[in-house]
Formats: structure tokens, sequence, C-alpha cells
């Protein structure tokens, strides 16, 4: 049942167990670090939880770094595991997924509306578009989509901009960087270490293609108003901010001004990050932007941003007030206790389905510290995990992180999803140079649950569509938003954590198109499909 | 004295020394001095700490010697070993400010507000009139949520003529109590003077919760630069001494550079050229000091030299170009700013330089070409170089790309005057009398240059009197 105690309390059960190596995920990430400080490595490590092979459940996807100094070798290869449908995985040796560039990141979705998961991977150098066919085995077909960015490119995220029924793809860059350029930096305690990105002097400029809808993509960048703004750049989603019906695009910046594309209709964006209040903090600084996440923290209807920074910085929550954000990292409690550890991994989401969205961060430092917190990584730090209050403030989750014993490694990408179709969202977590984590749910007096496929009548996952749930008086809305986090793409199944409620009174979707349909009462403990076309017009 | 300050009182002379005869009235209770390790540090360095940490150990009873020891750790990057011996410190002599004032800005530092505000109590304690404490302690308070406190920090340092910060301070707690009027009426005057980015939002806030949406849309654009407002703090300037090793003052250096203090800068960085006589980032600080300080031949000397032995070094190359630029000498600027760019291609600074240079020389294509690659490659402010090159246009009667290049500058910067002035009378020019008209009513809105509007204006009216029908648009 719903209402488990304060996090910490109940003696402190913990919310998840790693469970990576005997679940069958035997992949070690490789940051390529031999001794001279190149910065790619210190950012890298990126992961996707999809169904790529259509059979109803998660598999993993993880992007590898590999060598700077010898792209292309062995071990700097991605790879695919396929899930047994028990949570168990196995190395799809033969899927075509093993992309060999310097990895970063990955983006999920049906680029061809043909009713699989394609892959878009970003790199340290071309990023990759790989074609699914729908058994789970992958082309790469960069070249004829024409989206190889050619820089460093983090974020991605596929997202119809333009309501026309086809993924449009954001590639957000993050440094004009190349090794033969690189810097000597030093800790101020005097230790070589990775350099801060300002240091570059060089901010890139993000990518926006458009998806014309024969399996090709035009670059629109410089129409689209894009070009204009240059950022460090590491996290993006989209949502439709100000509910004109549009999507619009949010990007963190490493040290640089956050970037709010608000979409005007026509491929045409404006960058009102400061103008709309969630370009710095409420003193007014550029916070070092890493991953982040939208959700609907004070269920008002409208999603909330929040960025996850640098050790010293606080997170920023920016609630939305409509037209415009309000810095309230503070009235939500994250003020006085998030700038402890340097976090990257983000996400919003209710683990222990009391209705509530809670926060997981997946940390680790960029340059060295004062001590070393775990055997052989000067970067790590635990993670951490906040849980949703009722009075609308996250409370930190004791044991540290919400595991028996904490987890302290290099932490960066973060994808979220239901592996083992239990009801538990779990947790994919990209470590630097290790194993990664595979984090399964064990809340304590988890509530019900329930949880939606929402696909447009094409069967492509809705991206962008928004899902409102009514039960027990209350309304939640959540988004089919697999973006977001950081280097990540997530479960784009919608959940819903009813508490002691059994069923939901009525589920409505907002599709992108505008239209909104209501498809009637659910019952929990199980995921339904909601297909455009299927429900009943409504209003929204 | 209490005006927008810079990071940590680096550039402030030394106002306050601290006491060298601080009473020791230790407990015999505390502990031994805190060690680091230092496998592998700049040797510089760890000779500096094992000299501190041996004196702390030879006097365990001295405060002095354990603050010392907490300073040397907190300026060079040891900061859990700094708070502890800054507690220390503080626990062997209570009546010293310094301690536990320095130990709660760590604390902060670290992210713990509510460790930093506990210990910024002991200091008011022994220091109730120290300004800065009060402002930290409010923005702290602020972040903890102790909106109270908070004001009441606010209001204490504003006793004390703390000036702008504290207006500031009391103006983010009005927003926070959403009474914007009030917020409004601390800024205003406040911002008349000082002008800085991080005021005009907080005012752009306000006038947004009042409705005026104009104003606030001129405040945010205003407001664009991410700046926070910083403050002077005088007690802090001695841990400057503090700063051990090549390294750690090498860095110390270029955040002097970078807050325009070259002579201190210089200072630091002079006595390392001997020993470290080819190392790339000293002797490009060295170069940025000397030019900062006007010393042409030095610098010139050092930046030579230092392409000499990094021949890929892009910085060289763009300083010696700026160099050869000042002193006339256009073609040999142009020289190093085509190295630079071959070195650098996507650095947007030797384009917008070589932009500027061949547009002083009236060759207007190659100058645009080298402006649109400034912009592509990401110039910092690409509204000035969209005006700059606009001009350019505008100079050469090609109404419709002047038009085009100002009407980008102000989608950038709603709140650039003398974009919207030359827009305006590029629309002239073109007919477009309506649009004119609009562009100039809105630079008069922004009221920041009266004798160019009304130039302007002048224009604008004559050519309606002689065709009050011309108006494409």
């Amino acid at each position: 049942m719903a209402g488990c105690s304060d996090g910490g309390s109940g003696a402190g059960a913990p919310w998840f167990a790693d469970e990576a190596a005997p679940r069958g995920l035997d992949f070690r990430h490789v940051s390529g670090f031999e001794g001279r400080h190149l910065m790619p490595e210190i950012v890298g490590g990126g992961a996707a939880l999809a169904d790529v092979d259509g059979d109803g459940d998660l598999d993993a996807y993880l992007v590898q770094s590999g060598s700077l100094h010898r792209p292309g070798s062995d071990q700097g290869r991605n790879r695919l595991y396929l899930n047994d449908g028990t949570g168990n995985f196995a190395f799809a040796a033969d899927a075509g997924a093993d992309d060999p560039g310097y990895g970063m990141g990955v983006a999920a979705g049906d680029y061809d509306n043909d009713g699989d998961v394609d892959f878009y991977v970003t790199n340290y150098g071309p990023n990759v578009l790989l074609r699914n066919d729908g058994a789970g085995r992958f082309e790469n077909v960069t070249a004829t989509a024409g989206v190889a960015d050619p820089g460093w490119s983090t974020a991605a995220a596929f997202l119809d901009l333009d309501g026309d029924g086809d993924l449009d793809l954001m590639v957000v860059n993050y440094l004009n960087w190349s090794a033969d350029r690189e810097i000597e930096c030093y800790s101020p305690n005097g230790f070589k270490t990775y350099c801060p990105p300002a240091n570059y002097n060089a901010p890139a400029r993000d990518r926006l293609y458009r998806n014309n809808g024969d399996g090709t993509f035009t670059d629109i960048t410089e129409a689209a108003g894009v070009g204009t703004a240059f950022g460090n750049g590491l996290g993006a989603l989209g949502a439709d901010f100000d509910a004109d019906g549009r999507t619009d695009l949010f990007v963190a910046n490493d040290m640089m001004v956050n970037q709010l594309w608000v979409n005007r209709g026509d491929l045409k964006f404006a960058d009102e990050a400061m103008f709309r209040g969630c370009g710095v903090d409420e003193h007014g600084t550029a916070k070092a932007g890493m991953g982040v996440a939208a959700g609907d923290v004070d269920d008002d209807g409208d999603a909330d941003l929040l960025v996850v920074n640098l050790q010293g910085q606080t997170d920023s929550f920016f609630r939305n007030e409509g037209a415009w954000f309000e810095d309230a990292t503070e009235e939500v409690g994250l003020g006085a206790v998030s700038g402890r550890y340097t976090r990257f991994g983000v996400v919003l989401a209710d683990f222990d389905n009391d209705g509530r969205l809670d926060i997981y961060q997946a940390n680790g430092r960029v340059d060295r510290g004062e001590g070393v917190l775990a055997e052989n990584d000067e970067f790590a730090e635990p993670n951490v995990l906040y849980r949703g209050g009722a009075n609308g403030r996250f409370v930190e989750v004791l044991p540290l992180g919400g595991t028996a014993a904490p987890l302290v490694r290099t932490s960066r990408g973060l994808a979220i999803g239901d592996v083992d179709d239990d009801g538990g969202l779990d947790l994919l977590v990209v470590n630097r140079d290790a194993a990664p984590y595979l984090l399964m749910n064990r809340a304590p007096n988890r509530g019900n649950w329930v949880r939606f496929r929402v696909r447009l009548a094409s069967g492509r996952d809705a991206h962008g569509a928004m899902v409102a749930a009514e039960f027990g008086g209350k309304r939640l809305t959540r988004a089919v938003r697999p973006e977001g986090s950081y280097l990540a793409s997530s479960d784009p199944r919608v959940h819903f954590g009813l508490g002691d409620t059994a069923s939901v009174q009525d589920a409505k979707v907002l599709w992108p198109s505008g239209a909104a349909e209501t498809f009637g009462g659910f019952e929990a403990g199980a995921t339904h499909d909601l297909r455009e076309g299927a429900g009943a017009p409504a209003s929204w | 004295m209490w005006t927008r300050g810079l990071p940590l009182g680096c550039l402030v002379a030394l106002a306050v020394a601290l006491s060298p005869a601080c009473s020791d009235t230790a407990e015999s209770s505390i502990d031994a001095p805190v060690a680091v390790a230092l496998e592998g540090a700049d040797p510089d360095l760890a000779g500096f700490v094992a000299d501190r940490l041996a004196a702390a150990r030879a006097a365990p009873q001295s405060a002095e010697m354990r603050g010392r020891l907490a300073m040397t750790y907190d300026m060079n990057g040891f900061p859990d070993a700094a708070a502890a011996t800054y507690g220390q410190a503080a626990a062997l002599d209570s009546a010293v400010f310094e301690w536990p004032y320095f130990r709660a800005l760590v604390l902060a530092k670290q992210g713990d507000t509510a460790a930093a505000l506990e210990s910024v109590e002991l200091a008011l304690g022994v220091d109730p009139d120290y300004i800065p404490a009060w402002l930290w302690r409010g923005a702290w308070s602020l972040d903890q949520g102790a909106v109270e406190a908070a004001a009441t920090s606010y209001r204490r340092a504003e006793a004390l003529d703390a000036g702008s910060p504290a207006a500031a301070g009391l103006a983010q707690v009005a927003l926070r109590r959403e009474q914007p009027e009030e917020a409004v009426a601390l800024l205003e005057p406040v911002n008349a003077g000082l002008r800085h980015p991080h005021l005009y939002r907080m005012l752009g806030r306000a006038y947004r919760a009042l409705g005026r949406s104009d104003d606030a849309r001129i405040a945010f654009a205003r407001g664009r630069l991410a700046e926070p407002l910083q403050w002077l703090d005088p007690r802090q300037a001695p841990k400057a001494d503090y700063i051990a090793g090549f390294t750690g003052q090498r860095v110390h250096a270029q955040k002097l550079l970078r807050a325009g203090d070259a002579e201190g800068a210089l200072d630091l960085l002079e006595p390392w050229r001997e020993k470290h006589r080819d190392d790339e980032a000293l002797l490009s600080s060295l170069g940025w000091g000397y030019m900062s300080t006007q010393q042409w031949e030095r610098a010139l000397e050092v930046l030579e030299h230092g392409l000499s032995v990094h021949p890929g070094n892009y910085y060289f190359h763009f300083n010696i170009a700026r160099l050869h630029r000042d002193r006339g000498d256009a073609d040999a600027a142009e020289k190093h700013l085509l190295r630079a760019i071959a070195v650098g291609p996507t650095q947007p600074a030797p384009h917008q330089e070589l932009g500027m240079l061949r547009s002083r020389q009236g060759r207007h294509d190659e100058a645009l070409e080298a402006f649109d690659a400034a912009i592509r490659h990401g110039a910092k402010q690409p509204e000035q170089i969209l005006q700059t090159s606009g001009v350019v246009e505008a100079a050469r009667g090609r109404w419709a790309e002047a038009i085009d290049r100002f009407q980008r500058a102000v989608d950038l910067d709603p709140s650039f005057t003398m974009a919207y002035i030359h827009l305006a009378r590029s629309l002239v020019e073109a007919g477009r009398v309506g649009e004119a008209e609009e562009a100039l009513a809105w630079a008069e809105r922004l009221a920041t240059h009266p004798r160019d509007v009304a130039a302007a204006r002048k224009v604008l009216a004559a050519r309606m009197g002689a065709d009050p029908q011309a108006d494409e648009s």
C-alpha cells in the first residue's frame, strides 16, 4: 500500500538493489584514460531502456566510450542486451548496434514510423543513426538520413516539433574540442585533472534536423533560429512548457546560460530562457547544468524542470508558472541538501507508487577532489535518492542512495524503466570505467500502479503526448518523454503510482496533434494500450 | 565601497590583517592538526603544506598556527581539511572572527549551507558589524528557505551601509514574499546607477508580476548576461598569501587577470619565469598581463618566445596580432590573425578581429565574410557583430541586407537601442516607413540614446513629409 514512511525510517529499508551482474549486464565502460586528461573521457557513458525487438519488455543499450587514442578498437563498441521477459539480459552480439565511435549518449525513437524503435547514438565525432528492422537488428543509415553531426554531441531527442506525425531530431553539442588542442589543467591542490569547459572558450552550436518523412532529415539549424546560440550543452528534453500546443526544447548548459527554445510554429524557435526565468538561478548564476528532468511536481498540469549541477551548486528546480518559471529550488527542499555532489543523471519518477514524484541522481566528480571515496576511482561519489513528500518537498532517503550500502562510483548516464514488469520503476546507471548498476526497485510498501503505452495511430510511441489520470479525487499528469536525464533514453511508457487506489477512473491523452481523447477507467497493476483514435474525443 | 564586487576579495588590498596577537586559549582536548595526502602533488605546494603542518604541530595550542594551516588547505584545494582545521582554530581561540567566517565560506562552497550558517553565526558573534558576513547569511538563509532570517540579515547589512547588495537581497526577499511593488521600489534607485544584469532580471520578475510586460521585456533583455551580484570581502584578502606552488599561483594569477588586476597577476607570475621559461600557460598569462599593463615590448617578447616553443598555440598568434594592430601594423596583424584561424578555425575571436581590421581597410566583402564566420563559430556578442556588419552594409546602400542584420541584432537583444535606430533608418531608406516608425518607437521606449533617437526621428519625419505615402510594407 501507499503512504510508506519517510525514507530512512522503516529501519532504513533500501529502495533499490544492484543486480546488473546477476541479470546478465556484463558491460564495463571504458573511458580510455591513459594518463593525459582528454576532456571527453570524463563525461561519457550513456544508456537506453527500450523495447527493440517488440516483445513487450525493455531491452538495454549501453553506450561505450572507448579510446580517443585508438578509435574504433574492440574495447570501444556499444552493446545491446535483450531482455528475456523476466528482467534478465543476454548480449545481442549480432544486432548490428555495436557502433565503434567514441560514444556519449543515445536517443531512442521510431523515426521512420515503421513500428519499431531506432537509435541515434551521439559521439565525440560523427553521430550514428541505427535503423531497426523490427526484429532488433540494426543498420547504420546515417549517411542516407543525413544526420551525422560531426562535432562532440551529448544529448539528443526525437520529438515531433512540427506536428506532422514524424519525429524530428534535436542534437546537443558540448564543445568544439579536439585532442590536439587539449590544454593542461590542474586542480587547486596541484594535481593534473580535467579542465572546466570555460577554459576552452569553445562552446558549440546545437543542431536541429527536420524529419522529411522519407527516411531522410534536413538540417534546419539556421532556418529554425537555433543556430544563433552557443553553449556547453549536456542535457536536453522537450515539453510544451507554455501550453500553446507546440513542443518546446530545453537545453542544460555547463557553466553557461541554459536555453529554452520556445516553439513559434513552422519550425521557428526563439531562446527565451532568460526572459522566462530558467536561464540562470535565483542568484543570477549560470550553473554547471548537466542532466535535466521534467515532470509535473506540483500537480498543476504542466511540466516543471529539474536541472542538476556541480558540487557546491544546488539543483535548480524551475517551477512552471504557465508563461514563465520560478526558481523554487528551496521551496521543494532541494536548496539545503543538493549541492554536496556533482550530479549528472537525474530522473523524476514515482518509485514508491505513492502518487508523488521522487528523484534519483547519479553522481561523480569532474576533477580530482580532496579525498578518494572509492578504490581506483578518484572521481567517485555516492548517488542520492529523494522521496517526494505530501507537502511538495523532497526529503532525502536513507540509507544513502536508497541502497543497502551506498553506491560510490563516477556515475553518468541514467535511464529508467520497469525491466521486470513488476510495477516498480528500475534504474540503469552507467559508471565511468566500471560496470553499470541495474537498480531493481525493492521499495518497501510500494503502492498500486497503472501504466500506459501511448501510441499514435501509426503505432509509434507518441513522444510528447500528455496523459492525465483521475483517481481517488486527484488528477495527475505525466508525459511520454523518453529523452532527458543525462545521455539517456528511458521507457516511453507512462507510469502512475496510485497509492492505495485500485483503479483509475479516467485516463485522458493530449496528443501531439493537439487533439484530446478520453479512454475511461482502468484497473491497477497492468499496462494498458492507449491508441490514438481509439478513445472518445474530449477536452483537455 | 559596497559596489559590485569581484570574486572572493581577490582584488582588494589588505584591509584588515589577521591579528598576530590572537590569544591562545586552547583546551587541551583539541585534536591534532589534520594532515592531507600529498603524494604526486606539486613539490612546492607539498613543501609549503609540510611547513605549515609542522608549525601547527609544534604549537598545538596556537590558534594562529592552526588558522594558518587551515588557510593553506583552503587556498590549495583541500576544503574538507580546511573546514576541520578552521574549526580547530576557532575552538582554540573563539575571539577571532576569521576562523568561523572562513569555515563558513568553505562549507557553503561545499554545498553545506546549513553548517555554513551555524559557523557564520559564530563569526558574527565576534564581529557583528562585518557587512559581507551579513550578506552571506542572507544568501544562505534564502537557500535554506529561512526568508525571515534573510530579511534580518539584509536589513542589518543595510543599516551598516552595505548599499546595493543589501537592497538586492531585500528585493529578493520581497519577491519571495510576492511583494513586487516593494521589490521595484528597492531595485529601481539602486539599478539606476549600477545597471547590473542580476538587478535587471529581478526587476523583470517584479515588472512581470505587476503586469508591466514591456518593462519586463526590456529588463530581461538587459539582464541577459549571467552575472551574479558580488561584493568586496576584504577580510579574505590575506588568504591569497597561502596559495602555494607554481600551478596554484598561476591559476590564481589567471583569475586576477580575468578580474582586471594585471599587476597583481604579474607579481605572482614573474618569479616563476626563470624556472618554467617554456611553460605555455605561464607565457600566455604573462603576455596577457604585459598587454594589460601596456608593456608592449615585454608582451611581444614573451609571446614570440611562446610561439617559438609552442607554434601551434592559438592565443600567441591572436595576441601578437592585437599587439601589431595597436601599433598600426595591419599587415602583421592580419598575418597573425590568419595563423590563429589556421590553428584554431572554430575560435570566433580572430574572425571577429579580422572583420574589424578589414572593415577599417574598406575591404567590405571580406569583412562581412569574417564577421559571419565569427557568428557561425559562437562569438560572444553576436548582436554587436550584426550591428557592426549592418553598418557596413548600410554604408554601401545595401538596405535589405542591412535591415536583415539589424533585425537579427534586435531579435537577439531587444534592448539594443542603437540597432533599433539603425534598423529604423535603413527601413526608411527602403521605403518601409511604417516599420521604421515601430522600430523607432521601441528605441524611444528604451530611453538610452535620446540624441540618436531624435536624429533618426528627424530623418523619418523628413521622409514622411517628402512622401507621406511611402511605405511598401
